[in-house]
């Protein structure tokens, strides 16, 4: 099993703190970036990143437009919004983007099951 | 003075995130429109220095929803927002099935059913959070100042009052709601002590 890097996007620092710890708890070995919002997280770009997990509701730029973004720069990475958003217009968006859609709160098995699209 | 560390404050803002989010969604499908939500902001204090400041910010009356908690904490919960948008809210819940003379008759009712689920999100998220029940009486519909709004459905002025904003959306038109929830010390430092203990088994 190769390692893997994760962007995980998220303005909760708690939130960023549960995510992290399913990943690393599950593969230690993969490298985990941390964004605090949209713009911080396109400082990233350079990096090789195999799997996004990020947040919809974010000062600055949300996180439609961050995916949007991402998914032109990063093709064949994963990615997948989890957000606390979960009225039927914003998963369509993320369905015509082609990204992933989860709903907060954030359990084990929703980060799993993030994490199985690249494992 | 009541002390929240970043991390309460960060985790409080999230679990209220997640209940604006999920009230949010029933609310769109109630009015057929997409709902945008702010981030919210939250404040702590005491309940008498909230009505004021309330007050200051918003120079017009208010109407809203009260219901009163019981169970794992003791308090109000209330949503409010400036009386003049309530009707407003009422249209995009009935579209157009009420006639406009009909409306001001149909506002105590539908306000009512607006704060039942979006109160009853953030209480459910919290009791959720705490892992015990809250109990949450039906709704009130009040009107009135801050001064007023506040010292609904208590007598206890030392209550304090954990105060978000959030902005609400709709596509034609933005709306200013509060969400609050009011507590006692007792109640508030438990809750604290129960973020506490799930931020440390992180």
């Amino acid at each position: 099993m190769s390692e893997k890097t994760v962007l995980i996007v998220d303005d909760s620092r708690v939130s960023r703190m549960l995510i992290k710890s399913v990943v690393v708890d599950r593969h230690p070995d993969w490298a985990i970036l941390e964004s605090g919002s949209g713009d911080e997280a396109l400082t990233h770009s350079d990096e090789d990143i195999d799997l996004m997990i990020i947040d919809f509701n974010m000062p600055g730029m949300d996180g439609m437009t961050l995916a949007e973004k991402m998914k032109s720069l990063y093709p064949s990475a994963y990615i997948s919004m989890l957000t606390a958003n979960v009225q039927e217009s914003t998963q369509q968006r993320a369905d015509s983007l082609g990204i992933g859609f989860e709903k907060k709160p954030i359990t084990e098995d929703k980060i799993a099951g993030i994490m199985s699209q690249i494992e | 003075m009541l002390e929240i560390s970043e991390l309460q404050r960060d985790y409080i803002t999230e679990i209220l995130n997640i209940s604006m989010g999920s009230a949010a969604s029933v609310l769109s499908e109630m009015v057929n429109e997409a709902v945008s939500l702010s981030i919210p902001e939250i404040d702590f204090l005491p309940r008498c220095d909230a009505a004021h400041k309330f007050d200051q910010i918003n120079t017009v009356k208010m109407s809203g929803v009260t219901q009163r908690m019981s169970g794992a904490i003791s308090g109000d919960a209330l949503l409010i927002f400036p009386e003049e948008k309530t009707l407003t809210i009422v249209r995009a819940l009935l579209g157009d099935t009420v006639p406009v003379e009909s409306l001001t008759e149909m506002e105590q009712e539908a306000m009512c059913e607006i704060g039942n689920i979006i109160l009853n999100s953030v209480v459910s998220s919290v009791a959720d959070i705490l892992k015990r029940e809250i109990v949450s009486s039906l709704p009130h519909f009040i009107k009135g100042t801050g001064k007023e709004v506040f010292s609904v459905e208590s007598n206890n002025h030392d209550d304090l009052v954990m105060f978000l904003k959030v902005d609400f959306g709709l596509e034609s038109q933005s709306i200013n709601g509060y969400v609050t929830l009011m507590l006692n010390v007792d109640s508030l430092h438990d809750f604290l002590s129960q973020l506490d203990a799930q931020i440390n088994a992180i």
